[in-house]
């Protein structure tokens, strides 16, 4: 039998718990408990073992990014209809964020996968490519590009050109997209609107590179 | 290029490309596509080839040389190719860029999904609704 996962999910849309709470009773080892403000979950979470936290971007107009310090840097999905990473995010991301609803696939796919295969399903894209020209083509094209950012971007930084970094940024991203990984993808884009109002936040750039090499060893892999 | 209909995509992301490329081969269609780096390219070629126009324009917007934007505003000052329709295929999800897009009669402003099944399903949602449409690509 397995161990029961517990999970907070923190939420004060109704329809939503609703939905949340018909996925749970889909997956037999799941036990769920709702949470309807930010401000309930320190207390919550030292009176529970909890597993995984789901919460809703927004919960009584409060950003959970405010109340990271209250999640005991447990792992956290974030739920949205819109991406909107902040600064405090990056130092303590999301495991992952999905658009709402949740889909039962999605939901069971939480726990049947385990960190490895977590990381590996995030750049299945290539697995899924039958014609191995266009896939040879692309991860060729793909590295290049990374490989680019690696060198570009410090050197752009020590000059302070910060339009050259955005179109570079603005272009990443969309590697990112290709391969599915979000949270640098999210990033790239914070990173971009940033630098259109000439913010530069080097800690970001800092993990934007880290990301980038993430997935140019990966792709090296290929 | 033959004589045959094919679609003007204006993108300077080549990984960009392929994976557009790639969604369309997945619905089956084998209409050329004729690509270009900047608006510029895409707006000379045009004008060089008015005997033989594309039946549709999909069109990204952050390019160097000639943005999508200028390329958009060029086409539709033009009266013998004001006519092509134009989708929009973009990441900017700027409200000036929708507005501007629209008040240029865009046929229709898409905004590039993170997902690549998205992705695919918003391609192939174009192409159902143009295949469908008098004006068939």
């Amino acid at each position: 039998m397995k161990e029961k996962v517990h999970i907070l999910y923190i939420e004060d849309d109704t329809l939503d718990i609703r939905n949340l709470e018909w996925l749970a009773d889909q997956v037999d080892h799941v036990q769920l408990t709702i949470c309807q403000s930010f401000e309930k979950v320190a207390s919550i979470l030292s009176a529970n073992t909890i597993d995984l936290i789901i919460t809703d971007q927004y919960v009584k107009a409060d950003h959970y990014s405010n109340y990271l310090s209250h999640f005991k840097q447990l792992d956290y999905i974030v739920l949205s209809n819109t991406t909107d990473l902040k600064k405090s995010t990056i130092l303590y991301p999301p495991l992952k964020s999905f658009k709402k609803p949740l889909t039962l696939d999605v939901f069971k796919s939480l726990f049947e996968a385990n960190s490895s295969q977590k990381v590996a399903s995030k750049y299945d894209y290539f697995d899924t490519i039958t014609d191995e020209e266009y896939k040879e083509r692309l991860i060729s094209l793909l590295k290049s590009e990374f490989e680019n950012v690696l060198l570009a971007v410090p050197k752009l930084l020590n000059d302070n050109n910060l339009e050259e970094i955005r179109q570079i940024v603005h272009k990443v991203s969309s590697k990112f997209s290709l391969l599915q990984m979000k949270e640098p993808f999210d990033l790239a884009r914070n990173i971009e609107k940033e630098l259109t109002i000439d913010v530069l936040s080097n800690d970001k750039i800092q993990l934007l590179l880290e990301n980038t090499e993430t997935a140019f060893t990966y792709l090296n892999s290929k | 290029m033959t004589n045959e209909d094919y679609i003007l995509y204006l993108e300077d992301d080549a990984v960009e490309l392929m994976k557009f490329e790639m969604a369309f081969t997945k619905l089956n269609r084998t209409m050329q596509i004729q690509s270009f780096e900047n608006g510029l390219l895409g707006w000379e070629f045009l004008v060089n080839n008015k005997r033989h126009l594309p039946k549709i324009i999909i069109l990204d917007l952050k390019m160097p040389v000639m943005s999508g934007l200028e390329f958009l505003e060029n086409i539709k000052n033009h009266l013998s190719l004001r006519k092509i329709p134009i989708i929009v295929l973009t990441s900017s999800e700027d409200k000036n860029d929708i507005l501007f897009s629209y008040e240029n009669q865009v046929a229709g402003y898409f905004v590039k999904p993170f997902s690549i099944k998205d992705y695919d399903e918003t391609i192939q949602r174009i192409n159902e609704y143009w295949a469908v449409s008098k004006i068939s690509f």
